[in-house]
């Protein structure tokens, strides 16, 4: 009986680990894969593309979204870009999204070994574990036979993609240069800011606090006679924060000393102190929304919409979706083209415009794309991928195939021209944005591109693009005079006051292990500080608002800020070693 | 003794055959709960190993009891667990006791259609999620919130008060708007428990002169007192599930100091950032406990009131 009893334990014992270890199983980093059906005979077509006798089939775990919005988007946008892709470059692409968190999906599929051949939409840390655990394919050689799009177009920040052996195991997604669009901002309503009689715009944190209260004493009450605030938040004050630390030039919440190489954490400058008295008073003046703390997107955008909440101090575009963009559509009597949120840049008393971080550009960005142990073909996926990164095989994934339908066509002179109607910005959501929707499912199919704004620089030539705008992005453009100034009066008004300049930070790209001491620390930090910030920027008086910053300070140094300082500092050296690798 | 247990089998398998039918209609269930109860019981496993998705459980570094010691070392361990403690018991508590407050006040309603009535109304908010009850919430507790308005209006208070931001009373609203949700739905059992009490004791108890309040007291306490103790006995297994969504949905930064909690604490520290093995240590402690807990109160219950569960 003894006997049976152990028999049967074991047993147990060993169907529970057989079960468990069959859950996955490691597999060598793959081996080079065989790239010689890429090696295609004949002419690149219009596109710049030599189509492949056979179709090349490529199947994408694209992130979280809306499944039954792909459906319908099959008889969409969708399908008329399936069409292009299968007829001009016989190319076909079977797309696939969860509803459910993307880094959760992505760990059940690292965990039964099902998933596809491509994934997009990724973050570096997820793509780290599928390349740590040999799931995803060294692209190496295939860069170098077909990638000569991606390598010239990444520059030297395709070192930055390689590993400690010099590998490339991952692409970036939505990648490239920032030039020039609005970051985190300090907006006010213009028409009412307009009312001062004031000659010039504010340039600093102080400025847009006299220019604010004074619009709210002018405007202490709405149309429907609630009180009226200056600000509000959707993210429990961080928004104030993040625009602050922007105009003081903090990066990613740390000030870096280029002469000395240090790292210091707001929460230990003197600055962050400023800026906490700052928003305090603002607090203490009642001139923030007193339930910012529980605010959601919709109360937010219904409170501008209604006048309750005169400026904004954040995020640029909330400016527009609860100003103009809604009043110019739901309320078309009552708009004047004055009747917006100027978006306004700032910096910090003793700073310039230059040393702000308002805007800035992260050439990487923060989505890769991985090719894994799945895809069958790596050369043409490589082939794709590089056509994607051409100069038109980026338009027209962006924008849609050009077309009489489309806003775009390509003349005969070579120029990518724009549909005249477009130029009316007004009318943008039903001239452009619709259309794009119908001709490529409003840009949702691409797998690893740019995604910022298209210049002309020494790595990529987008010359042919229509003059008539110099801001033209995979999303979005901006029609301008001859004299570089935006065509559209609102636009002028909202983007004449922001004159900050794109700061470089793609070298302070920071990455968390999951299973590292310091990203618990980090996160314990993140956190802490969360709580701390809610009490430090709402406290009654200065005192007790310098008081709660030195005892939020204190704590986060025991937590072990130090730690995470040196963990960033590191990454960046790291970062700014592989940058220069081969130099 | 061996004989005994030669009996008993005998008698199991007598039973499986003369009641075969049963057991039929039973199998689906059975081979649900054991591969949807059970067999993911075996992934408990992961909380000895420091696990990383996709890789073999045996290349993963054995870390024994790791990750309860990280858990027990977490700076703000202790006040996470006091408000797990304090969330859980005045749900175990207030929570559980309104639901038999409610079933016996509806009893005493003689008026047929307005005791259906309110029954339906009641079991309305259960199916409302808490998201949207977070939104009814901000709403009526705004600063300028329904509750505002009338507490000015009366002169109550001067300044409109932040409910939502303040900590002293985090753990009375989140407990109102449970009972709110969760009243009606965990009344049907004790409402259809007084159904079941025998009506002639009612006969009999008002010609022996009770009251109303005496016939609740005497009879359909009575009555319904093995229900109340099963469904306490069985809440008892909850004391460390002090919910997320609702702490993570109505609180704020201000409140977190109160309604941070084991559940809130594991969601954003071992599922966001993906430390798998430590969230499942924390959820085998919180079973383990519970389980205790379950057979512990179901021993008192059993000699105190000679009613067990099992």
């Amino acid at each position: 009986m003894h006997r049976k009893r152990i028999a049967a334990l074991a047993l147990s014992c060993a169907l529970a680990f057989a079960s468990l270890a069959g859950c996955g199983s490691k597999s060598d980093q793959t081996a080079a894969a065989d790239l010689s059906s890429a090696d295609l005979q004949g002419e690149e077509n219009e596109w710049g593309w030599v189509k492949p006798e056979e179709t090349l089939v490529i199947d994408v775990y694209g992130g979280q979204g809306d499944q039954e919005e792909l459906v319908a988007d099959e008889k969409g946008g969708k399908a008329v870009l399936d069409q292009w892709l299968l007829d001009n470059l016989n190319v076909k692409i079977n797309w696939t999204y969860y509803s459910i968190d993307m880094d959760e999906k992505l760990n059940l599929m690292l965990a039964n070994g099902d998933y596809p051949a491509v994934i997009t939409n990724i973050s570096d840390d997820m793509a780290n574990k599928f390349i740590q655990q040999g799931k995803a394919l060294d692209l190496t050689e295939a860069l170098e036979k077909y990638g000569d799009n991606i390598t010239r177009r990444y520059g030297k920040y395709l070192n930055m993609l390689k590993d400690e052996d010099g590998h490339i195991y991952k692409l970036a997604h939505l990648w490239g240069n920032n030039p020039n669009v609005a970051g985190y901002d300090f907006g006010i309503r213009y028409d009412m800011w307009k009312e001062l009689g004031e000659s010039e715009m504010y340039s600093t944190p102080e400025g847009y606090y006299e220019a604010v209260k004074k619009v709210l004493e002018n405007h202490p009450t709405n149309d429907s006679g609630q009180t009226t605030y200056g600000f509000s938040s959707v993210d429990k004050g961080q928004n104030f924060l993040k625009a602050m630390l922007g105009a003081y030039g903090f990066i990613n919440e740390y000030k870096h000393d280029e002469s000395t190489g240090e790292f210091t954490h707001w929460i230990n400058t003197d600055e962050g102190l400023e800026i906490a008295k700052f928003v305090n008073k603002l607090w203490r003046e009642n001139m923030i929304d007193p339930d910012f703390l529980s605010v959601d997107y919709e109360t937010l955008m219904t409170k501008m919409q209604n006048g309750q909440i005169l400026a904004n101090f954040g995020t640029w575009w909330y400016g527009w979706t609860g100003g103009h963009q809604y009043w110019a559509t739901q309320d078309p009597d009552n708009y004047t083209v004055e009747k917006r949120f100027a978006n306004v840049s700032v910096h910090a008393d003793g700073k310039t415009m230059d040393d702000t971080t308002l805007i800035t550009n992260n050439f990487l960005g923060s989505y890769r794309c991985i090719i894994t142990d799945k895809c069958k073909d790596l050369g043409m996926v490589m082939r794709y991928l590089n056509w994607e990164s051409s100069e038109l095989g980026n338009f027209i994934m962006g924008w849609g195939a050009p077309s009489e339908d489309n806003v775009w066509e390509i003349a005969e002179d070579g120029t990518w021209k724009l549909d005249d109607a477009i130029m009316d910005v007004d009318t943008k959501e039903t001239t452009y944005h619709e259309v794009r929707e119908q001709q490529n499912g409003g840009g949702k199919y691409m797998l690893a591109i740019c995604g910022q704004w298209m210049k002309t620089d020494d790595t990529q030539n987008f010359d042919k693009i229509d003059p008539r705008v110099d801001r033209v992005s995979v999303y979005d453009y901006w029609p301008v005079n001859e004299d570089g100034t935006f065509a559209d009066q609102g636009i002028q008004i909202s983007w004449g006051n922001y004159t900050a300049k794109p700061a470089e930070i793609s070298l302070y790209n920071v990455t968390y292990d999951p299973n590292e001491e310091v990203t618990i620390t980090n996160q314990t930090i993140k956190d802490a500080l969360e709580t701390e910030w809610a009490r430090i920027i709402t406290a009654d008086t200065e005192e007790a608002c310098e008081s709660s910053f030195l005892e939020a300070r204190e704590k986060c140094n025991s937590l072990g800020l130090a730690d995470v300082t040196a963990h960033v500092k590191s990454q960046y050296e790291a970062n700014v070693a592989k940058f220069n690798a081969g130099e | 003794m061996k004989k005994k247990t030669k009996l008993q089998k005998t008698g199991i398998i007598k039973s499986f055959r003369t009641q075969r039918q049963l057991w039929l209609i039973c199998l689906f269930a059975l081979v649900w709960a054991a591969v949807f109860c059970y067999v993911p019981m075996l992934g408990n496993i992961i909380a000895f190993f420091d696990y990383v998705p996709g890789r073999s459980l045996f290349d993963c570094k054995f870390i024994g009891l790791k990750n309860w010691i990280d858990f027990f070392s977490l700076p703000d361990m202790w006040r996470v667990f006091r408000n797990t403690l304090v969330i859980s018991g005045l749900n175990m508590t207030i929570g559980f006791t309104a639901p038999i407050l409610f079933a016996l006040l509806l009893n005493e309603i003689h008026h047929t259609v307005f005791k259906k009535a309110v029954q339906t109304i009641s079991y309305l908010p259960y199916f409302i999620s808490w998201v949207v009850v977070a939104s009814i919430l901000m709403t009526l507790l705004g600063t300028e919130g329904n509750i505002n308005e009338i507490l000015m209006r009366l002169g109550i208070t001067e300044q409109p008060i932040a409910f939502l931001n303040e900590k002293n009373m985090f753990w009375g609203i989140l407990t109102s708007a449970n009972i709110w949700k969760d009243l009606g739905w965990s009344a049907i059992i004790y409402i259809s428990a007084i159904a079941g009490v025998d009506q002639e004791l009612y006969q009999a108890g008002a010609v022996d002169g009770l009251g109303r309040f005496g016939k609740v007291w005497h009879i359909t306490l009575p009555g319904i007192a093995p229900t109340i103790i099963l469904l306490f006995i069985m809440n008892i297994g909850n004391i460390l599930n002090a919910g997320f969504e609702q702490q993570l949905l109505i609180g704020t930064p201000l409140t977190k100091e109160v309604y941070e909690n084991i559940d809130t604490y594991v969601y954003r520290y071992g599922v966001q950032i993906g430390r798998y093995s430590f969230a499942t240590a924390v959820g085998l402690l919180k079973s383990v406990i519970g389980f205790a807990l379950v057979v512990i109160a179901n021993k008192i219950s059993g000699k105190v009131a000679d009613m067990r569960l099992f």
